[in-house]
């Protein structure tokens, strides 16, 4: 196994680590708010370590652009459903919250 | 086998947690998981491409990672307003 193996090696491996702790946490958490810090986790750490190991394996080539095009997507994309995500759960259990409240002044 | 088809299998395995989370938690935990399992198919499949030696099979890879994005925005705004 050569120096550049060993790198991509290392480089794969860490990102199914860093996903595999990403899912670990979002099994572990209580709420969908302390979930969503560890899709930041997965949607940065993996997607840049996959993109690094298919440049190393191929230098600059099609394949190598398709990928790094997949992270960049990835990266501009993940911040935007995080945040997108909390708001309509913040939202949404406010309304549920008001309803209940509502609720119990009727009742 | 070699090491990017065995990353590709281990990202797959990652998807049982998510799994989990869909069946037993509330909408929006549900939500939660199936972004990060949409971004953990994304890289199984760029994976898969890469460790089959088929490059244009990361056409697939790319299309989930840009179909996602409106995808999961509509499921969040659906949660947000009339679940």
């Amino acid at each position: 196994m050569s120096g550049l193996d060993l790198a991509i090696a290392v480089l794969l491996a860490f990102a199914v680590v860093a996903e595999l702790a990403a899912a670990l946490g979002i099994a572990l958490m209580r709420n969908a708010l302390d979930r969503l810090h560890f899709v930041g986790l997965g949607s940065i750490v993996a997607p840049c370590a996959v993109a690094v190991a298919v440049w190393l394996r191929h230098g600059l080539d099609p394949s190598s652009v398709k990928i790094a095009l997949i992270a960049g997507l990835i990266l501009l994309t993940g911040p935007v459903l995080t945040h997108e995500t909390a708001r309509a759960t913040v939202r949404r259990s406010e309304a549920l919250e008001r309803d209940a409240k509502g609720r119990e002044s009727r009742s | 086998m070699n090491e990017w088809l065995v990353a590709a299998l281990a990202m797959l395995a990652v998807l049982i947690p998510c799994g989990v989370v869909c069946l037993r938690s509330g909408r929006s935990d549900r939500l939660v998981a199936l972004e990060l399992a949409t971004i953990v198919t994304v890289l199984a499949l760029a994976l898969l491409a890469e460790g089959l030696g088929r490059p244009s099979d990361q056409d697939t890879a790319l299309m989930l990672a840009l179909l996602a994005f409106p995808g999961t925005l509509a499921f969040a705004t659906t949660l947000e307003r009339w679940l």
